[in-house]
């Protein structure tokens, strides 16, 4: 499975299951890097987000 | 398919790979504490019924990993002595319940198990010995899904109100992977080609395929719910240049 498919399968695939149709309808698996949402701050500082939060550890 | 056995690895590869299932089995040994908790949090939230199962499910799927892991890290020669392990809320303080539970769901599916598909589905492909061989089908198998319930949750919730916020948080999320070394220089071991054939895979590719799974699923993935990916694309340009030179290393 490349990972352009894996688009397809986990986020496509979860909005189904989250009662959303239409996810990625615009084909972004082709690796498109920009949208209405996109470039926005959406809120961060210039060091990126806010203080606090974290992650999870993956393989 | 090739079989590959550990008399092929130096010593020093061979304790790589050790090492690398002993993280593994570490990260699933979290992961299976987390979902746990997200289970009841999501369930207290209003998240879909589905959702909720699948969460407690992904709960003792991880389980079950961090066994297959544990196994793996003792045949390469690992001395596994399991200590106590915690699996503390990640959310910055200031959201409220719903975002906070958003928020970790987002950072340990919609990233974590995305990226982790990605290094499973490339581990899958690559000529391994048959009991590893089963062994990553059915990790691959159970993180598929651990992803979907991810995504699938961020749908939901990008139905019920804004997901804006989320934007500017994501890079926090991020961070982890470069305190685990991720952008950082490695020694020429950690590149050997080898230890593919040992689910392990080398330094430089993980970063590779890293990058693009941000590029062409989690990005476009949160955009596609409203969750804005310019701040952690800018994150990621930071990560991936090289440091500035000093004027001395300019001058040579």
């Amino acid at each position: 499975m490349q990972i352009r498919k894996l688009f397809r399968v986990l986020v496509a695939g979860g909005a189904i299951l989250g009662g959303v149709v239409g996810c990625g309808g615009s084909d972004n698996s082709q690796g498109q890097t920009s949208s209405p949402t996109t470039g926005g701050d959406g809120g961060t500082n210039p060091d990126g987000g806010m203080p606090g939060g974290g992650g999870t550890h993956g393989w | 398919m090739k079989r590959t056995g550990q008399s092929e690895l130096s010593q020093s590869l061979r304790q790589i790979v050790a090492e690398a299932w002993t993280f593994r089995f570490n990260v699933e040994r979290e992961a299976a504490i987390r979902f746990e908790r997200l289970a009841k949090r999501l369930d207290g939230v209003g998240a879909l019924p589905a959702v909720v199962e699948m969460t407690v499910r992904a709960s003792h799927d991880e389980g079950r990993h961090a066994r297959h892991c544990a196994d793996l890290a003792r045949r390469y020669g690992a001395a596994l002595i399991p200590d106590e392990i915690s699996a503390p809320e990640i959310a910055p303080p200031g959201l409220g319940d719903r975002e906070r539970v958003l928020y970790e769901v987002v950072a340990a599916c919609c990233i974590t198990e995305t990226e982790s598909t990605s290094v499973l589905t490339t581990l899958f492909n690559e000529p391994t010995d048959s009991r590893l061989h089963l062994i990553l089908r059915q990790l691959l198998r159970d993180e598929v899904r651990h992803s979907r319930l991810g995504w699938a949750h961020l749908a939901h919730e990008s139905t019920r109100g804004d997901v804006q916020y989320l934007g500017g948080l994501i890079p926090n999320m991020l961070e982890v992977y470069a305190d685990d070394g991720l952008f950082g220089a490695a020694p020429t071991e950690l590149d050997a080609p080898e230890l593919l054939n040992h689910g392990v895979l080398p330094h430089s590719m993980k970063r590779s395929i890293f990058t693009m799974t941000l590029l062409e699923v989690v990005f476009p993935g949160l955009e596609s719910f409203g969750v804005p990916s310019g701040p952690a694309r800018e994150w990621l340009v930071r990560k991936s240049s090289p440091p500035p030179q000093s004027p001395a290393q300019q001058a040579l």
